[in-house]
């Protein structure tokens, strides 16, 4: 051993330790922020809305091109096909939210969302598009689901995605991802936004603490209940040493250990590329998340990854994932 | 823009991230490379290939803070590079920085064979006994690469306090190896 193996060696030190690193500056040199802890109940339902799974109401996306900056175009018509444009609105006096889909197969959650601006504030906060959150709450206790992937962080839930091409003058689309298997199956759920006031000051627009994000919201009032009812074609598959890959038209979960790092993935018809070898959007997973160890609070191991787009889970008898071969039950 | 809309950008898988990222941090992460690599054409090779990895690393991956993704990525791109190179053709900044970690190595250090991820899985356990401030000035200086005067002037503390608190930590690490009794 050298000098420089033991620089490589400090040089791969763990992340947590370089972003401390990172900020202690700033701790040193700002002003600390003033906090706000103040307790703020939202408002009464004004724009409560129930969104029913699997309802048609609408058989096109009112905001299709924006959509489609998300969706391949077959993605976007596999949609419409299945009555999944939902396009439900709810609106304050500032914004107006259209929930484009709202998809869900038990485990994985997709949704796409489009805010519309009603005024100057909700223009300034719809179309910076910052700090948008999703807090999903027990309706009837309101106790907030912690995000299974993100300890410590019981209010932010799910991933937020965005794309500077599905802005338009007074509009803007993004979409979100969520981890559905910790919810109880059949339970209702209230799902709140909480976008802040963009005129705020940063240590105001920037904090997560529910309290302020809420105080501060553009959004308050917009809601959405939910019980995240399967609306997507799903598939069950196993393989000969009995571990399951729940397939559907948005992604798969799985609680086999062997798939804790994903390095293949294809069905024995065509074989479809991963993220990791190219960075472009018809590339067939967008995202793989895992999950495992008493010490996170998980006592069986969890495995999800979303697909860059809507398949078709008919075309699959069979996956075949890191080499393992998983078939129809 | 912050990192926050900027993170949302590579979830929504939106070209536009990568340039803004270079806008953001483009500066601070070729003084990274540049401070490694002593190469102008080497360092644009270095930042191309962080902008392509940190496109592929995020999602999954949502960083607390982007600038540290992005530099920890600089980094082991730039000593990747380094490994290359023979020892006389690396930088006068990586002759120093090394030659300080040599003062971290027990003797007799030809014994030793290192094994990459057990010394990462080390050093780490090292920094966790170590506090906050002291363990920020050591990343400063060896992931950072920063002067004691600019980790001072950072950090706001004085400049001969940075030096003792390095050359303290460099003997506490000695210490902690040889400790350890592990053959690496």
């Amino acid at each position: 051993m050298n000098g420089f193996d033991l620089f490589k060696a400090v040089n791969n030190a763990d992340m947590k330790y370089i972003e401390q690193a990172e900020s202690y500056s700033r701790v040193k040199t700002r002003r600390p922020a003033k906090a706000f802890r103040l307790s703020v109940g939202i408002a009464a339902a004004a724009a409560l809305m129930t969104v029913t799974a699997g309802a048609t109401i609408l058989t096109r996306f009112a905001n299709r091109d924006s959509v489609e900056k998300y969706l391949l175009e077959d993605s976007v018509n596999i949609l419409e096909e299945q009555g999944l444009a939902l396009n439900y609105t709810a609106e304050n006096e500032h914004i107006r939210l259209t929930v484009d889909a709202m998809l869900s197969d038990g485990n994985l959650g997709e949704m796409l969302l489009t805010f519309e601006a009603l005024d100057f504030k909700g223009y300034q906060s719809a179309m910076a598009w910052q700090n948008l959150y999703l807090y999903l709450a027990d309706a009837e206790t309101g106790e907030y689901i912690p995000n299974p992937y993100m300890a410590g962080e019981p209010l932010v839930f799910g991933s937020v995605g965005h794309n500077s091409d599905a802005r338009t003058r007074s509009t803007n689309t993004c979409i979100a991802f969520m981890e559905l298997w910790n919810i109880e199956k059949g339970k209702t759920y209230k799902l709140r936004f909480g976008l802040a006031d963009q005129t705020l000051p940063d240590n105001e627009r920037y904090e997560r603490d529910e309290n302020v994000v809420l105080k501060n919201n553009v959004m308050e009032g917009i809601e959405i209940e939910t019980d995240f009812t399967p609306n997507v074609e799903t598939k069950t598959l196993t393989n000969e040493d009995g571990g399951r890959v729940e397939l559907s038209q948005i992604g798969f979960f799985t609680e086999d250990k062997r798939l804790t790092d994903l390095d293949s993935f294809k069905n024995e018809k065509e074989p479809r590329l991963l993220k990791k070898d190219s960075p472009f959007r018809d590339d067939f997973i967008f995202g793989f998340r895992s999950i495992e160890g008493e010490d996170m609070g998980v006592a069986i191991p969890k495995y999800s990854a979303f697909f860059n787009n809507i398949i078709n889970v008919n075309e699959y008898d069979g996956v075949e994932i890191n080499g393992v071969k998983y078939t129809e039950e | 823009m912050d990192d926050e809309e900027l993170i949302g950008l590579y979830f929504g898988r939106d070209e536009k991230a990568i340039k803004a990222t270079a806008d953001k941090y483009g500066n601070r992460l070729r003084s990274i490379a540049y401070r490694l690599l002593l190469d102008n054409g080497d360092t644009e090779e270095c930042l191309n290939d962080t902008w392509f990895k940190v496109w592929n690393a995020i999602p999954p991956n949502r960083p607390e803070s982007l600038y540290a993704f992005c530099a920890a990525i600089c980094r082991r791109t730039a000593i990747n590079m380094l490994e290359k190179r023979t020892a006389q053709q690396r930088s006068a900044a990586v002759v120093e920085l090394t030659a300080e970690m040599e003062q971290c190595i027990p003797a007799p250090a030809e014994e030793l064979s290192p094994d990459e991820e057990r010394l990462t899985e080390l050093v780490n356990e090292f920094l966790g006994t170590l506090d906050e401030e002291k363990r920020a000035v050591f990343i400063r200086r060896y992931c950072f690469y920063e002067t004691s005067a600019q980790i001072a002037e950072k950090c706001g503390i004085g400049e001969s306090k940075v030096r003792v608190m390095l050359f303290r930590t460099r003997k506490k690490l000695k210490k902690f190896i040889e400790g350890k009794g592990v053959k690496l």
